[in-house]
């Protein structure tokens, strides 16, 4: 069984590496921010998996080495690349559009800044108000970590 | 943030973060990130709306009805409570850098 895998590999391996490229960005490579800011390594890791699919479909076409197998391979490479493209696709849009769209800011430079009060992780509350004397730099997130 | 803290309270400045988490969720990421400066919690978004900043079903909610989120949002805070500097990234993904902040602080001392 093992060897049937191995000797086919041409025909999973474009969409497993697309698959990794993908998600391995959002589990993985979000905490590097070089990495995070643009996906230098999982968009070309994505892209690639796309082009072994391609290469996949190439393959089982080319190889017919028994008939009845050359079918049921073809339509499993065909699937995987589909299956790749779709990735592909969801990761470029996600990277270059979805990621963009966010409310335009609002400038409150020179302006009071609105006082808050909100529950620390110890369960405090923290008053903006409690650092006056000091600066203060707030950072606000998305949140959903 | 976490990575120049000592040399962003060594110019004086405070550094304090909001998201809409709940505050046990903020005490585990802190736990687990080793975050040292305090995660606030607002969920209903109370200084998210003071500031502008509600992103109208940004979050990944969907079923459990409208899921509001902050937008991203950096601001320099004065001692004075006035809004010194405020930085805004075009990109949820891209955050700001700390060394652009201690810059930023350098120009404010």
């Amino acid at each position: 069984m093992l060897n049937l895998v191995r000797r086919n590999h041409w025909i999973w391996l474009g969409p497993l590496v697309a698959f990794v490229g993908a998600v391995s960005y959002f589990l993985v490579f979000v905490r590097f921010p070089v990495l995070r800011d643009f996906p230098w390594l999982n968009l070309p890791l994505v892209l690639l998996g796309a082009v072994l699919s391609f290469a996949g479909v190439w393959v089982a076409w080319k190889r017919p080495r028994d008939v009845h197998w050359r079918r049921i391979k073809l339509a499993v490479a065909a699937l995987g690349l589909v299956f790749s493209l779709g990735l592909a696709n969801l990761f470029v849009w996600y990277i270059f559009d979805y990621s963009y769209r966010i409310p335009d800011p609002v400038s409150l430079a020179g302006q009071q800044a609105p006082d808050f009060a909100l529950t620390d992780p110890a369960g405090e509350t923290v008053q903006l108000s409690d650092f006056r004397g000091k600066k203060v730099l707030l950072v606000f997130y998305r949140g959903h970590w | 943030m976490q990575s120049r803290l000592a040399d962003i309270r060594a110019t004086g400045t405070e550094v304090l973060a909001v998201s809409v988490d709940p505050p046990e969720k903020n005490a585990e990421l802190a736990a687990k990130i080793g975050v040292e400066y305090p995660l606030l919690a607002d969920p209903t978004l109370q200084a998210v709306d003071a500031f502008h900043l509600r992103h109208q079903n940004g979050g990944p909610g969907g079923t459990m009805g409208p899921d509001d989120i902050s937008r991203p949002a950096t601001y320099l805070i004065g001692p004075e409570g006035q809004v010194l500097w405020e930085d805004f990234t075009d990109n949820y993904r891209i955050r700001i850098r700390p060394q652009r902040v201690l810059d930023v602080l350098q120009r404010f001392r």
